[in-house]
């Protein structure tokens, strides 16, 4: 808690928001609705 | 069962015969299935998150603002997005097989996602290396890893690719 707090104050990034910006869901296309825009 | 499109090994070595014809690269796909990925998905949202992965690294800006350095070029970019796409799949369908079996259902039970890497020449005495995709009625794409974004290639740089691994 302490940790984030001096973060949000002195701007440091956490762990837990890099892995927040880094570690997504994947979006995968459906058999039906396929992605075929492009 | 899943609604996800995927692909056998077996219908992806015949689709890379046909697609990549000037392919040289024997065995090239190395699981037993693969699941589509969104391509807006890609380009969008993954390709950001692939470079918030790197800054990590604090090496530098390489050419033109991008992360292409010497001794991390084409090829390593490619291969590094390949990778990245790999491990959120892995992150996000955490269950084993035996899990699996015993009603521990993954979103998808695909032992990969359909992205590959390329070679290809770009002038007569150069090759380049990228990521390409294939959407949804199994066209391929091409990525350009160092920008983030999809491009097309001339007619000659599509004969002259040797080398598509997935």
């Amino acid at each position: 808690m302490v940790r984030r707090i001096l973060a949000k104050v002195f701007g440091i990034k956490t762990l837990e928001e890099y892995k927040q910006k880094v570690i997504l869901k994947p979006k995968y296309v459906k058999k039906s609705h396929g992605s075929a825009k492009r | 069962m899943s609604d996800i499109k995927t692909i056998k090994s077996a219908a992806l070595k015949e689709l890379i015969d046909k697609t990549f014809p000037s392919n040289k690269r024997v065995d090239g796909v190395t699981d037993s299935d693969y699941a589509y990925l969104d391509l807006e998905w890609i380009e969008n949202d993954a390709y950001k998150g692939y470079k918030n992965w790197l800054s990590v690294f604090d090496f530098g800006r390489g050419v033109k603002n991008s992360d292409w350095k010497r001794n991390f070029d084409c090829e390593d970019l490619a291969n590094s997005f390949k990778i990245y796409l790999r491990l959120l799949h892995a992150e996000a369908n955490p269950s084993t097989m035996m899990e699996e079996l015993s009603g521990k259902q993954n979103e998808s039970s695909s032992e990969s996602v359909l992205v590959g890497t390329m070679f290809f020449n770009n002038s007569n005495s150069s090759a380049h290396s990228i990521n390409v995709f294939f959407d949804a009625n199994d066209r391929p794409k091409f990525f350009e890893p160092m920008y983030g974004k999809f491009i097309n290639l001339t007619k000659d740089e599509r004969e002259s690719i040797w080398y598509v691994e997935f």
